[in-house]
């Protein structure tokens, strides 16, 4: 080494590295994080819990506590009939995604089955729509007075299905959720070690034993996790207990929810709450009893040697069953119903009686452009999208980047805490955060503005954001921000120069993820939006409830649209490809 | 146990031939090593044996019996082979214990529990693993991983086993111990066996015969003395114990055949079907030259300049130039520098055209 060189890098810089001065402080940037982050896990719990056990209403002076409310709700039959309608609906909700999601990711992950690239499309696409947009497909298709069940009903009399009853709503949620039941197995399936199942070949064992005994056992981490993840999601639905449970007079726990908090002029807040915790109790029970099941993670994965392609099972003629099965799938339970939806938008009227090209209109698409409400919910969903979801990428990588990359004393505390919105359903957040706009007087501002939903809505997805950064950031190795400390670079200045461009193609995948949720959330504003602060997803519930199907379907068909465009520029510009 | 053949046969992968008209005869309880630098297509020839890949073309027989036939589309599938496969990641069935993996070939072949339970005990103390039992693969190292799954493939006496790199997950001081304990354990049962390597002494030191591979042909196949005396072209020479290769020009005069190299020649040995006047390649181990005392003498004696050493322990490997060509040689001096006299007999010169 040439020492002259060395000191003329000292003379030049003028000191060295190591004497930074100590308030250009990693801690402060930290903290700031952690605090940020704390305030929006929380504020959406701590005033719920406070109202549960008060008295009356928060905003209301002269609060006492009480148990009165969980006395009230434990004697409320309905509620406990609503409970358990919920859990029906999502056990049988959920067993149809694990089966279905389960047998597609089998067949596209390992067999030979023809047309995968187009299939494993088709199976992803319902997690970019909202259930409320595919329910009410299905109430346009298959309900009482659909076009598919008149056409049915007019050629054989009867029809063998009843959307308005508990099964059938589980068939539409069990639809809803499939892509995350295939998606947490095709993961598995394509990091698993291809070698295991080649190893049981030779062993002697015939396609479909080791298809029960290799393949299927060592997808049951990627079967239990989706499984608690769809049974959260159906026990908090919206959608489907509105649009078909009400009807039919089936309660579910979120329309009782609903019912006593929306549509009542005097709404019981201290019930309501309880029955908010109450659920996000059964919630954090489901959600910890993943971490007791999965205790012993290396009992599922291995350590592949090389790195093997996975051989794919040959399926012979079988592949083309396979393929119809899975496109019938397709067509009968999603696109179909998608399909009745737009054509609805089109048309004025729709019933097999009438040939559709008499009923065929743009009347639906001019009254929503017309109605100042559609064009400002619309709006304001795309600013909320573009905007919002760009503060909550930049809120998870750096809280990414504290949990995983820094000496922050409480990462490990945030890193657990960043997963407590998952226990807590949209609707219910937006109660809570409402509160705390009440509460914290200074706060008021906000209520009839879209900061609040941007606000909401990043609260409300902070885990999916963050389960995206966290996978990204512990594959960057670590030695590579070690170096570059030890070229005398900060803490900040590593994270800066090194960490966050490594991150970068995960937070293009994660903003795309965010926004499209953002902008199809329709739970979470519920109690959040005011005049002028509509979203496109609460309109939409609004308008399907009340009835105005055609126009709402003109706007869902619009969202629709702005989605797909948004998910194939996002491919085009970006490279960015959602979900594989 | 059976014998094994490969007739003509190759692998291609859309555009890309993996394996090129490979025949192979194997005998029955023979050990076999497919030797060759990686990607040369060991893995596919292991996996066309076993029946998890169909070939292009050509013929595979185990025992007399037709496994594979490319040409008329004959193809039994892996589990009616009745072959035992060990990969290189052992593929133990991580949600499974050793006993689970052991006996699940049983299982599915019928065996009564009682007998399974025994059947486990037996193998088990064969690969002297019997304490580990109730453990589950990723509570094992990598040497306990290997024997478990070389239990879990011998229980069900294959009639044929094939190992793709069994030992590459071997702590390198095990792996010593391990190559002994695998070759006297394939002698006990006399199992025709498989044994694919990148690594050249163990294939060396294990096979009863060695077949050296390269880009997808099979290049030499013959005992390990064989292949490491007579090596069958450049290729082999240069992998089975990495000669130098020194290109050069033949010259044949009388019974005498010479290499020259720019102004110096070489004597070497006299080839068999090579045209003098040719452009050849000429390989001669490093521990072939020595380096001459005043007054010793060789065939071929050069002066030679060292430019650079690698101490190895025991010897020293020495860089020099001959004649522009880069050339190594060994010595137990390892102090050597500057201008040397060494010296190599003709007859451990091949030369091979080209
Ligand atoms: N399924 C496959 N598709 C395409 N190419 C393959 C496939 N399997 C192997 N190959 C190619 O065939 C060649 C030989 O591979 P392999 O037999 O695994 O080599 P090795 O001798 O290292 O075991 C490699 O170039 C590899 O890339
Ligand atoms: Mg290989």
């Amino acid at each position: 080494m040439d020492t002259s060189s060395m000191e003329s890098v000292k003379l030049r810089t003028g000191s060295s590295p190591g004497q930074r001065p100590f308030w250009q402080g990693e801690r402060a940037i930290q903290w700031a994080v952690a605090i940020v982050v704390c305030f929006l896990v929380l504020a959406p719990v701590v005033p719920l819990l406070v109202q549960a056990v008060a008295d009356r209403a928060l905003y209301l002076d002269d609060i006492q506590p009480t148990f009165g409310n969980f006395a009230r709700l434990m004697e409320d039959t309905e509620f406990l009939r609503s409970v358990l309608n919920s859990m029906i609906f999502a056990a049988i909700g959920t067993t149809f995604s694990c089966v279905v999601g389960a047998v597609a990711a089998i067949l596209i992950g390992r067999t030979d089955m023809p047309m995968k690239g187009l299939v494993s499309g088709l199976m992803i696409w319902p997690i970019f729509i909202s259930h409320l947009v595919i329910t009410t497909g299905w109430s346009i298709v298959y309900g009482p007075a659909g076009y598919v069940t008149m056409t049915f009903k007019l050629a054989f009399g009867d029809v063998p299905w009843n959307l308005y009853s508990i099964v059938g709503m589980s068939v539409v949620a069990g639809v809803c959720q499939v892509p995350i039941t295939y998606l947490y197995c095709l993961t598995a399936l394509r990091s698993s070690d291809p070698t295991l199942e080649d190893a049981a070949r030779a062993a002697g064992m015939r396609p479909l034993t080791v298809f029960w005994r290799i393949t299927v056992p060592l997808l049951r981490p990627a079967l239990i996790m989706s499984s608690i993840l769809n049974l959260v999601m159906l026990l908090e639905a919206v959608s489907i207990p509105l649009v078909f449970g009400r009807p039919a007079d089936i309660e579910m726990f979120m329309s009782y929810i609903y019912t006593r908090a929306i549509s009542v002029s005097s709404p019981d807040y201290g019930l309501v709450a309880a029955a908010a915790c109450f659920l996000v109790l059964l919630v954090v029970v489901l959600v910890s009893s993943q971490r007791v099941l999965l205790r012993k993670p290396e009992r599922f994965v291995t350590i592949a040697g090389k790195a093997t392609r996975p051989r794919t099972m040959r399926l012979g003629n079988w592949r083309f069953v396979a393929l119809a099965a899975l496109l019938l799938y397709l067509a009968i339970l999603v696109v179909l119903p998608l399909a009745g939806l737009v054509t609805y938008a089109f048309s004025s009227f729709l019933t097999p009686l009438i040939p559709i090209r008499e009923v065929l209109t743009l009347d639906n698409f001019r009254l929503v452009l017309s109605t100042p409400v559609y064009v400002r919910s619309m709006t304001n969903s795309i600013i909320i999208g573009v905007v919002g979801g760009a503060f909550a990428v930049a809120i998870v990588a750096l809280l990414a980047v504290v949990v995983h990359r820094s000496t922050f004393p409480f990462r490990r505390f945030l890193d657990i805490i960043s997963l407590l919105p998952r226990a807590v359903p949209g609707m219910i957040a937006g109660i809570g955060i409402f509160y705390v706009t009440v509460i914290v007087q200074p706060l008021g501002w906000l209520r009839e503005t879209i900061f609040l939903l941007m606000i909401a809505f990043t609260m409300r997805y902070i885990p999916l954001g963050y389960g995206a950064m966290a996978t990204a950031i512990i594959k960057i190795d670590k030695q590579l921000d070690k170096s570059g400390r030890a070229i005398g670079a900060s803490w900040w200045t590593t994270i800066r120069r090194i960490v966050l461009p490594l991150m970068v193609p995960a937070m293009l995948s994660s903003y795309a993820i965010l926004f499209i949720h953002f902008f199809k959330d329709y739970a979470t504003g519920v109690f959040l939006v005011a005049p002028g602060s509509e979203v496109l997803g609460t309109t939409l519930l609004q308008m399907f409830l009340s009835g105005e199907t055609g126009p709402a379907s003109a706007l869902a068909t619009i969202q629709l649209a702005i989605t797909a465009l948004f998910i194939l520029g996002m491919r085009r510009i970006a490279g960015v490809s959602l979900y594989g | 146990m059976a014998d094994l053949s490969l007739k003509n046969v190759s692998r291609h992968f859309g555009g890309f031939a993996a394996l090129k008209d490979l025949s192979l005869d194997v005998r029955e309880g023979e050990f076999v090593s497919l030797l060759g630098p990686s990607g040369c297509g060991k893995s596919t020839t292991l996996g066309l044996i076993a029946g998890l890949d169909q070939p292009t073309s050509g013929r595979i027989m185990v025992g007399g019996r037709v496994v594979a036939d490319g040409d008329n589309g004959t193809f039994v599938p892996a589990e009616d082979r009745e072959l035992g496969l060990v990969l290189q990641s052992y593929a133990l069935w991580p949600h499974m214990t050793v006993r689970g993996n052991i006996s699940l070939p049983l299982e599915i072949r019928k065996v009564p529990k009682k007998r399974r339970g025994e059947l486990v005990e037996e193998y088990l103390s064969l690969v002297e693993m019997s304490d580990y039992v109730d453990r589950y693969p990723h509570e094992l190292s990598g040497g306990q991983q290997q024997r478990i799954a070389l239990a879990r493939t011998l229980v069900y006496e294959p009639v044929v086993l094939l190992l793709d790199e069994p030992l590459s997950n071997v702590d390198a001081k095990l792996r010593e111990r391990a190559r002994t304990w695998l070759r006297r354990l394939q002698r006990h049962f006399a199992v025709t066996t498989i044994f694919v390597t990148h690594d050249q002494s163990e294939a060396l030191t294990m096979s009863d015969r060695v077949a050296v591979m390269s880009e997808g042909r099979l290049v030499q196949f013959g005992t390990p003395e064989e292949v490491y005396a007579r090596p069958g072209d450049p290729f082999v020479a240069d992998f089975v114990g990495s000669s130098n290769l020194i290109k050069g020009v033949l010259e044949i005069a009388g019974g005498d055949a010479r290499l020259v190299v720019g102004d110096r020649t070489i004597r070497v040995q006299k080839p068999q079907a090579i045209d003098a006047g040719g452009p050849v390649t000429m390989a001669v181990r490093p521990e072939k030259i020595r380096v001459l005392a005043p007054g010793d003498d060789r065939d071929n004696v050069l002066d030679i300049e060292i430019k650079d050493s690698d101490f190895l322990g025991a010897r020293s490997l020495y860089h020099a130039d001959l004649g522009g060509q880069a050339i190594r040689f060994e010595s137990r001096a390892n102090d050597l520098r500057g201008p040397v006299r060494v010296g190599f007999s003709a007859d451990d010169c091949f030369v091979f055209r080209g």
